[in-house]
């Protein structure tokens, strides 16, 4: 979109009224940063990454004195095959307009556009829990790349290549809200979850409760509160300074809610072409262009270690 | 209304040319629009194109500062002009216009995408309802106005269009 001085019609010096103060509403755009919840990886120089992994081996066998020693099997998981999209922006403004302006700060198109790529990364990031019970890929607007299991990212029927594994699930099939014994049930779905061939998991990371703000007032009170904030009878409560928080903007549901377990979970932020700014003045126009450009995408590679649930007590099954 | 969507040039720059606007004709920011006996007018149903309004402008090149309207207060113009009835001779408000048929809009359609076929189909053609809405019950293989490209990557109620019968380039 071209921008002139007939676009703005207050920023003009000598024209239109005097303007006392001008709030930059850009300046207070969302950007918490998307790496508090997704891990990053940036720094690779790939066209398209693939990820696979692979299971211990299956249980020892009692055998007896002399006797043949049993086999045992370890087995892949599944593949995730993982793609950039590239996400660009770009604004012309011309000679006129970028001399007369009373705000060459707040309308530095450079300064702005930057603003635009941290924005949509941070919301970028955040449709992987968005668009987490469904595989579609195109998550209002930006492009996700699931785990290679083809059933949603929170799926109550995670499948496995491994003999020695059954079906799993990360996923409420009930819709559960957030609440001090729901919170439980998710707690404990969560450590149960085993390797691809049915093994229990160690993990080490502290969970982080993943909701939107509207569950703010309830994950206060259940987080922070030194009783069960849900009872009268005085006893403790045991969520009390157990979690970490990160509640988002841009998660769309109101009530869908999510734990991860950092530094263990498989969801990742992958910035295969950092955010470049540039400008090009056309000189028979007198017309100069600004760009970003920035190629990433979403990638879950595994499911392992994340759990959620729509929060709307509706049956789920996929 | 439209949006400025993209470019297929990727040279830089668009096209930009000016038009003084016809006496008593209201114009917001991004109308479809022709000429009319050499002044912009809105856009019509089968009219050829001439551009979308990018910024309106005084004589002087600048921004205006009233909406145009009468009686209307300094500081009332927020992207809809009223121009006087004698404004091709008198004030000569412009209009900068994008011309470039290569310039892509996002589209606002009189009813739901689809529900035609072919108004959610690149390479479908719609007319214009108004100057700022298309007839998405007449989109159709045939020549038309506009041109669809694909649907809107940010809006999937809104398809993307470039100007198919141009006023200044013709097709």
């Amino acid at each position: 979109m071209i921008e002139t001085r007939g676009t703005w019609a207050y920023e003009i010096g000598g024209v239109n009224l005097e303007i006392m103060d001008y709030a930059d509403q850009g300046d207070r755009e969302y950007t918490p940063g998307i790496f508090n919840v997704l891990k990053g990886d940036t720094g690779s120089n790939l066209g398209q990454k693939n990820f696979v992994g692979k299971t211990g081996f299956s249980s020892l066998t009692a055998t007896e004195e002399g006797g043949s020693y049993a086999d045992v099997e370890r087995d892949s998981t599944y593949l995730t095959q993982m793609s950039y999209t590239k996400y660009t922006g770009a604004v012309e403004m011309t000679d006129e307009l970028i001399a007369d302006n009373n705000y060459q700060s707040q309308l530095n198109a450079m300064k702005d556009l930057s603003k635009a790529a941290n924005y949509d990364q941070d919301k970028s990031g955040l449709q992987i829990f968005n668009g987490g019970f469904a595989t579609t890929v195109k998550v209002n607007g930006f492009d996700m790349s699931w785990y290679g299991d083809d059933v949603p990212l929170f799926s109550t029927v995670h499948p496995t290549l491994s003999a020695f594994g059954s079906t799993q699930s990360n996923a409420s099939a009930t819709g559960i809200k957030f609440g001090h014994d729901n919170l439980f049930t998710a707690k404990i779905a969560l450590m149960k979850q085993e390797t691809d061939n049915g093994k229990a998991t160690m993990a080490s990371g502290k969970i982080m409760i993943v909701a939107p703000i509207e569950l703010d007032k309830t994950i206060q009170e259940e987080l922070e509160s030194t009783l069960d904030p849900e009872t009268a009878n005085n006893a403790i409560n045991i969520w009390r300074g157990s979690m970490d928080v990160a509640e988002s903007l841009h998660l769309t549901s109101a009530t869908a809610w999510f734990l991860l377990r950092q530094g263990d979970h498989e969801l990742y932020h992958d910035v295969r072409e950092g955010t470049t700014l540039e400008q090009d003045r056309t000189v028979k126009s007198g017309i100069t262009t600004y760009t970003v450009a920035s190629r990433w995408t979403e990638s879950a590679r595994g499911w392992q270690n994340s759990w959620g649930s729509a929060g709307d007590l509706a049956s789920y099954s996929s | 209304m439209f949006r400025k969507y993209a470019s297929t040039d990727p040279h830089g720059a668009p096209i930009l040319r000016k038009s003084i606007i016809t006496g008593s004709v209201v114009t917001t920011i991004m109308d479809s629009v022709s000429l009319a006996s050499g002044f912009m007018a809105l856009g019509t149903t089968g009219t050829t194109v001439f551009g979308h309004v990018i910024s309106i402008h005084t004589k002087e090149g600048l921004s205006p500062i009233t909406s145009g309207a009468t009686g209307a207060a300094i500081g009332s113009y927020t992207g809809t002009f009223t121009a006087t009835s004698d404004n091709t001779t008198v004030a000569k408000v412009y209009a900068l216009c994008d011309v470039s048929q290569s310039s892509m809009y996002s589209a606002l359609l009189d009813a739901t995408i689809g529900t035609t076929t072919g108004s959610d189909l690149g390479g479908y053609r719609l007319d214009l309802a108004d100057e700022e809405t298309l007839d998405e019950s007449g989109a159709s293989a045939a020549a038309a106005q506009y041109s669809i490209v694909e649907v809107d990557r940010n809006d999937s109620t809104r398809p993307v269009v470039n100007i198919f019968e141009s006023q200044v380039f013709n097709t």
